[in-house]
């Protein structure tokens, strides 16, 4: 697969995030969203990284020479046509994701990959208004956050996507150091859902607020297990407001069966509004 | 500690050390001795023998990882303390809950190369085997609905979200007792919750 220029649109953390890994990756990035001055914010952030990742001799002064030259910013009315790959990494509204991909799709040349970095919605319903031709060429790719750090990502095919599409960006990320992992388009992907029980049989576990109990736990995953976070520890790190986000999603994506079934300790930590590290009280307390 | 005996069977992780034998050598072991069970297997398989070893009035630890220990302390009275090896890491650390302390037991436990890890939280397949076994039942559920391959579901857990294993490689060879402690869930919580996936229901 022959991959020179991708336009990466959304400059928050994941989009700006995936700009400064492909560009890094050997790739011209146009990195675009509809507010400028956040684009230019991204900017600076990635070239102050680049600077860090000098100093601390990661790469070296040509190497980040390089990738200063191919990152480039655009306001997203300016978008041209001519990129290989398109990464949509913008706030998750399916609505507004939709009207940005056909506004896309009447735009960009027609060769065009067309990706989605979701991790709550179905691609194929991302992709259900556009030509027939474009979904042919539609697939999700999601990446992890910290996008420049984590290696996974989930290449979502639907059935309209074509296989061999998939099968190439998958040797590409490959190539490029990443472990891409192929999935097929259903509800929250492989890690969100495989991964719901993570916090999910914990919190059954405690049932109720114990922080006896809620240590014991983090412990056990740690020392016994060898997990590097306790679940409880690290919906304090996410956010239990987000964690309880995610969760409800997945479980209203799969008709509210049992299994995704969010916890009443989650929803109460919500209302209480102990939401972890960023209010300084969740599961635990923060100075 | 010249009384004290272990008992493995196929399902045992652990190493053998000391006086140790099989579920059908139970002869062997003097009445009253001190024995730390390691077996596995179904539930009335485990109560036969925790009956056998009450009835030679033994003081018993045993491997309760599939089970509810509370009602095996509540059945057995000589159960002095409750632990979960069956799905040991390579950290060969374990969960213990102490109903009887006992110095020589744990030095016994060090001796066979694990290290406790006290609790005081008594759940149905303890703490790391019940999250575990639920992480591997949903990574079935996707397989059998084709979402991606073994490989990938387990590269997905492995880099996406750094789990020290994949589900499928974590669970290999251990099926059964990911089966049996989902089933035990199921039974006790009639929670649908813990359905098992049809894979797994094969090794019950």
């Amino acid at each position: 697969m022959q991959l020179q220029n991708v336009l990466v649109i959304g400059a928050g953390t994941m989009g700006s995030g995936i700009a400064q890994w492909l560009v890094q990756a050997g790739l011209n990035v146009t990195l675009a969203d509809n507010n400028y001055e956040q684009t230019e914010k991204a900017y600076t952030n990635i070239h102050k990284s680049w600077q860090d990742l000098l100093t601390k001799k990661k790469f070296s002064e040509t190497q980040t020479a390089q990738f200063k030259k191919n990152l480039q910013l655009q306001k997203l009315n300016d978008v041209t046509a001519d990129f290989d790959l398109v990464i949509e990494a913008i706030i998750e509204d399916l609505g507004i994701k939709k009207k940005l991909f056909q506004e896309l799709d009447a735009k960009i040349q027609t060769s065009s990959i067309f990706a989605s970095n979701t991790s709550s919605f179905s691609i194929e319903e991302i992709a259900k208004n556009l030509s027939s031709e474009r979904k042919n060429k539609f697939i999700g790719l999601h990446f992890f956050n910290p996008a420049t750090v984590m290696k996974l990502v989930e290449i979502i095919q639907t059935p309209d996507s074509n296989p061999e599409i998939a099968q190439d960006l998958y040797q590409w990320f490959e190539a490029k150091d990443k472990k891409p992992a192929l999935c097929k388009d259903s509800p929250a992907f492989i890690v969100n859902r495989v991964a719901r029980n993570f916090y999910g049989e914990a919190l059954r576990i405690v049932e109720q607020y114990d922080l006896e109990k809620i240590k014991e736990v983090d412990l056990v995953m740690k020392e016994v297990a060898g997990f590097k976070m306790g679940p409880f520890e690290l919906m304090d790190l996410i956010g239990i407001d987000i964690n309880y986000s995610v969760t409800t999603s997945v479980w209203n994506a799969y008709k509210k069966i049992d299994r995704f079934a969010p916890h009443s300790l989650q929803k109460q930590m919500v209302d209480e509004n102990k939401l972890g590290k960023k209010t300084k009280e969740g599961f635990y307390q923060y100075e | 500690m010249n009384n004290f005996y272990s008992l493995h069977d196929n399902e045992s992780q652990v190493c053998k050390v000391g006086n140790y034998f099989t579920p059908n050598e139970l002869g062997q072991i003097p009445d009253g001795s001190v024995v730390i069970d390691f077996t596995g297997g179904d539930k009335n398989h485990k109560k036969s023998l925790l009956k056998n070893l009450s009835e030679k009035n033994c003081i018993i630890y045993s491997d309760l990882t599939c089970f509810n220990p509370e009602e095996f302390y509540a059945e057995f009275p000589k159960l002095y303390g409750v632990f979960s090896a069956l799905l040991l890491t390579p950290k060969n650390k374990i969960e213990l809950h102490w109903k009887n302390y006992s110095k020589d037991v744990e030095t016994f436990f060090k001796e066979s190369k694990l290290e406790l890890v006290p609790i005081k939280t008594l759940s149905i397949g303890f703490i790391y085997p019940r999250i575990l076994a639920q992480i591997i039942n949903e990574a079935y559920f996707a397989l059998a609905e084709k979402i991606a391959t073994p490989e990938d579901i387990d590269r997905a857990m492995l880099f996406g979200v750094n789990y020290p294993q994949g589900p499928f490689a974590w669970s290999k060879g251990r099926e059964a007792v990911i089966a049996r402690l989902i089933n035990e869930l199921k039974l006790n919580t009639k929670n649908k919750r813990y359905d098992l996936c049809e894979s797994l229901q094969s090794y019950l």
